[in-house]
């Protein structure tokens, strides 16, 4: 049955809705059966008693049966409360809030500079197919997809930072420019300390943009319409761009769709690197103390961002081409 | 007249522009201090890492402060801090203390002995959870005398009684938190943004990046040297490396000793040591797991001293800190060990450790390795993934073991993992390595018997000897320092030859800094204590000491 793009958007964020909840309770059901003491591994070497220690875990809510603390989440979840994070001690929202827009930037600058990038090569490579040029550039992004993100990073911090000095080693940020600083220093400030994290995501991003779209432009450029336009006597750069590119950017706005969970859940290896305060680095620390609330809320908007990223992709490649919608 | 006073004048000018020509004494300046972990808290009653001590001990006051040489005995060399002076009963069952009528509060009220009173009854209420609550159980209450005048009541006399009035308890104001509920302290507004009456307020927390402190300008100790603390959150230790090699940060703590040769190298930094309250030791278990019955193999007292006798820990200690770290002779880093001369550890004697097991039966066999009645004598060591450290140690040990016929796996979990096996006793050896407060006393917790078969106790070893026990209890009981030195000596003479540790090494801690900071003595409670005299001078500050506050 044919429906609107809009209404089949709508229904698959119905769906998507339902993978969220199966999502969350798996999380805790994990977490809960996770071996470790909630603020264990923090409070290793720290002489807390353990009538003290227990009365957090009680506080935490985290002797209640199993069922119980589901069903709590459940309904707190509906209200908005996420909880209460002890790891951090503060709430869930206010913990997650202050980490997602570090990691929003952060994932757009990369997703945008890895996508573009991507693309722009893999046209070069398909215009330039069976030449020493494709070749080369082939090779090029083959290792960048190759390379571990955390090499990438290392290398980048230590000649672009630690040894020239051109760039900041880490962060997100000055840590004495503040609110009061003129705007124009602090947005200055930022942009140098996005630099080398967004870099070392972008390679790796556009290494399999590029990979991805060059097969697909190739495919377009050999098909029955794309030799009728070419015979009509369309211009190259348009048959490339206008033409080719429209019919398969689909593959490529799914990768597209796909990736934004970097959005929320951030790079964790990138992130830890560069002292970045991100989502990845939030998750990782909320696994690592047990801290159950924090850790499903991280993992919860991370399969949001997913569903959300799905549909939209979806809904994007119809209205770019409509044979797809159907 | 005129002529004479204008250049009396004159004279007093240039004569103060001489003692300080560049203006060096003037306060000022920014600190950044990478911080390791992220705080759980900024209540104090509650703080129990170094990361929340580190925030809270800059903005929150205690009574008085300990004195340098770390005596918790008695009130010699105690420093007033928000109490001006105290006087002792007569019976010694009562302390009365008189606070600095100049204490305010950093919103503005003056401090009061109601707030002392409202601070023991917060860390006293079970409700609240404080981590170190039963150290002050020798105190039975607080009163007000008047309004400048608390008075601690204590059920007995004690070496430490002074101490526990003291240094356990960072004052809370009253008024800011008489509404809350103790067990709701870590979800309350105060926990956000909290009001102390330290040399430092509070300016602004951000989760994941930084905190920031700034100077209290009209503080009644009086203001703090720099002009703000910002501590930047930096999770992994090579990042915060990176962020001090290139000057955005100025203090890295506990730095690698790999680390610390590449700071050393560098003329705009330096390294400091300073030796902290933290001991690394292998821990044995005396149980098998969490049962009452004996460990198979390490329930036997011999068997433990041939274990002590096959290490050469000197050797490890060089191996893993180079020369920043020494053996101690107990539970206890040596600023707090008892001076005793007929204290030794066990000395590294490989052939009075195999004359030891052949005496146990525990004969080689044709590989080499020992077993007595079919059964191998086969051990595992427990270490963190996270410890670099620790897990060399570890594999030093078990090529010592291993030369004695003993054959050691080393399991090396990642902290949330290990906890729980270790709670559980389900461990032969475990390296711990424990931060301690400044007495002796808080040995009770991790050698007293009556925390030995206590789950996810200190206690691990399920260590129980009446001998300790006895003479720990007399030493915290006793009312005379001489004489509570001597108990702790007795005691720990007792630990050493019952084995239920092999104590390791005691590390200096590797501080990387600035050059242009001029740091105070780093203490070994904790190094911050004493950040609000740490000073930058004028004519060494960089653009960014300046603040746009």
């Amino acid at each position: 049955m044919h429906r609107p793009p809009l209404r089949r958007f709508g229904w698959a964020l119905l769906r998507g809705a339902g993978v969220v909840l199966v999502v969350a309770v798996a999380s805790l059901v994990l977490m809960r059966l996770a071996p470790g003491d909630p603020l264990g591994a923090s409070l290793d070497g720290a002489q807390v008693p353990p009538e003290v220690r227990a009365q957090w875990r009680a506080q935490m809510g985290a002797d209640v049966p199993l069922p119980v603390m589901v069903l709590r989440w459940l309904g707190h979840a509906l209200t908005g409360d996420l909880g209460f994070a002890y790891s951090r001690g503060m709430p869930v929202a206010r913990a997650i809030g202050a980490a997602l827009p570090w990691t929003a930037l952060l994932g757009a600058v990369a997703l945008l500079a890895g996508f573009a990038a991507g693309i722009g090569l893999a046209m070069a490579q398909a215009r330039a197919a069976g030449t020493r040029l494709d070749r080369w550039l082939g090779a090029g992004a083959l290792a960048a997809w190759a390379l571990p993100e955390f090499v990438v990073a290392l290398v980048l911090v230590e000649f672009l930072a630690v040894r020239w000095g051109w760039l900041p080693t880490g962060g997100c940020c000055d840590a004495t420019i503040d609110g009061a600083a003129p705007w124009a220093l602090r947005v200055t400030d930022r942009a140098r300390h996005l630099v080398l994290p967004g870099l070392a995501l972008a390679l790796v991003i556009a290494a399999q943009v590029a990979r991805h779209q060059r097969v697909t432009l190739l495919e377009a450029w050999r098909a029955p319409f794309l030799r009728a336009a070419r015979a009509r006597g369309v211009a190259r750069a348009a048959l490339w761009w206008r033409h080719a590119w429209r019919a398969a950017i689909g593959p490529t706005l799914q990768l597209a769709g796909l990736s934004l969970p970097l959005l929320a859940g951030g790079a964790f290896v990138v992130e830890r690197v560069f002292a970045w305060p991100g989502m990845g680095q939030l998750a990782f620390q909320a696994l690592a103390d047990r801290d159950p609330h924090l850790a499903v809320g991280c993992v919860v908007l991370s399969a949001a961002l997913v569903v959300l990223g799905g549909a939209l992709a979806e809904l994007v490649q119809a209205a770019l081409d409509p044979r797809t919608a159907a | 007249m005129f002529r004479r006073s204008v250049a009396a004048a004159a004279l007093a000018l240039l004569a103060a522009a001489c003692a300080d020509p560049a203006g060096t004494n003037l306060p000022g300046g920014t600190l950044v201090v990478a911080m390791a972990g992220e705080p759980n808290t900024l209540v104090p009653a509650l703080a129990a890492t170094a990361s929340d001590q580190a925030i809270a001990q800059q903005l929150f006051d205690r009574l008085a402060d300990l004195p340098d040489d770390l005596n918790t005995l008695g009130d010699r060399g105690f420093r007033p801090r928000l109490a001006q002076r105290w006087d002792w009963s007569a019976d010694s069952l009562q302390i009365r203390f008189h606070l600095d009528p100049r204490a305010r509060w950093h919103d503005g009220r003056p401090v009061r002995a109601e707030d002392v009173r409202f601070t023991w009854a917060l860390y006293a209420d079970p409700k609240t959870g404080a981590p170190f609550a039963p150290l002050i159980a020798n105190i039975d209450s607080v009163t007000v005398a008047d309004s400048l005048t608390a008075v601690f009541w204590f059920h007995r006399r004690t070496a430490e009684q002074f101490y526990d009035a003291t240094y356990q308890m960072l004052i809370h104001p009253a008024h800011r938190l008489a509404g809350v509920a103790h067990d709701s302290l870590r979800t309350s507004p105060f926990a956000q943004a909290p009001v102390g009456s330290g040399r430092f307020r509070f300016v602004a927390y951000q989760p994941g990046v930084q905190a920031e402190i700034a100077a209290d300008t009209g503080n009644y100790k009086g203001r703090a040297k720099l002009d703000r603390v910002i501590f930047k959150m930096i999770g992994d230790p090579s990042a915060a490396l990176a962020q001090l090699l290139a000057r955005e940060v100025d203090v890295v703590d506990n730095l690698r000793p790999e680390a610390a040769a590449q700071v050393a190298a560098r003329s705009d930094l330096r390294v400091e040591p300073y030796r902290a309250l933290l001991v690394g030791y292998v821990a044995l278990s005396l149980h098998d797991k969490a049962t009452p019955r004996p460990h198979p193999v390490l329930g036997d007292v011999a068997l433990r001293r041939a274990l002590a006798l096959s290490l050469d820990r000197a050797a490890y200690a060089r191996a893993a800190f180079d020369s920043n770290a020494t053996v101690p002779i107990g539970p206890a880093p040596s600023a707090i060990a008892p001076r005793d001369t007929a204290l030794h550890p066990w000395p590294y004697d490989p052939a009075a450790a195999d004359r030891l097991l052949d005496s146990l039966g525990w004969a080689r066999g044709a590989d080499g390795m020992r077993a007595r009645g079919g059964q191998p004598l086969a051990l595992r060591i427990l270490v963190p993934s996270t410890s670099a450290t620790r897990q060399r140690l570890a594999t030093f040990i078990q090529a010592a073991l291993k030369e004695r016929g003993i054959a050691l796996t080393v399991e090396s979990l990642e902290p949330s993992a290990l906890v729980p096996r270790r709670d559980a006793r389900d461990f032969d050896l475990f390296i711990q390595a424990v931060s301690l407060d400044p007495t002796l006393s808080v040995l009770k917790q991790s050698w007293g018997g009556a925390n030995a078969m206590v789950p996810r106790s200190s206690n691990i070893t399920g260590y129980a000897s009446p001998a300790f026990d006895a003479l720990s209890d007399s030493a915290i009981a006793s009312g005379s320092p001489a004489a509570t030195r001597a108990y702790w000596a007795r005691a720990f003479r007792v630990l050493n030859d019952d084995v239920p540790g092999i104590w390791l090494y005691e590390p200096r801690t590797l501080m990387g800094i600035h050059r242009r900071i001029e740091t105070t003595r780093l203490l070994p409670t904790y190094w911050f204590s004493g950040l609000a005299d740490w000073s930058i001078p004028a004519s060494q500050r960089l653009p960014r000491d300046r603040t746009t506050r």
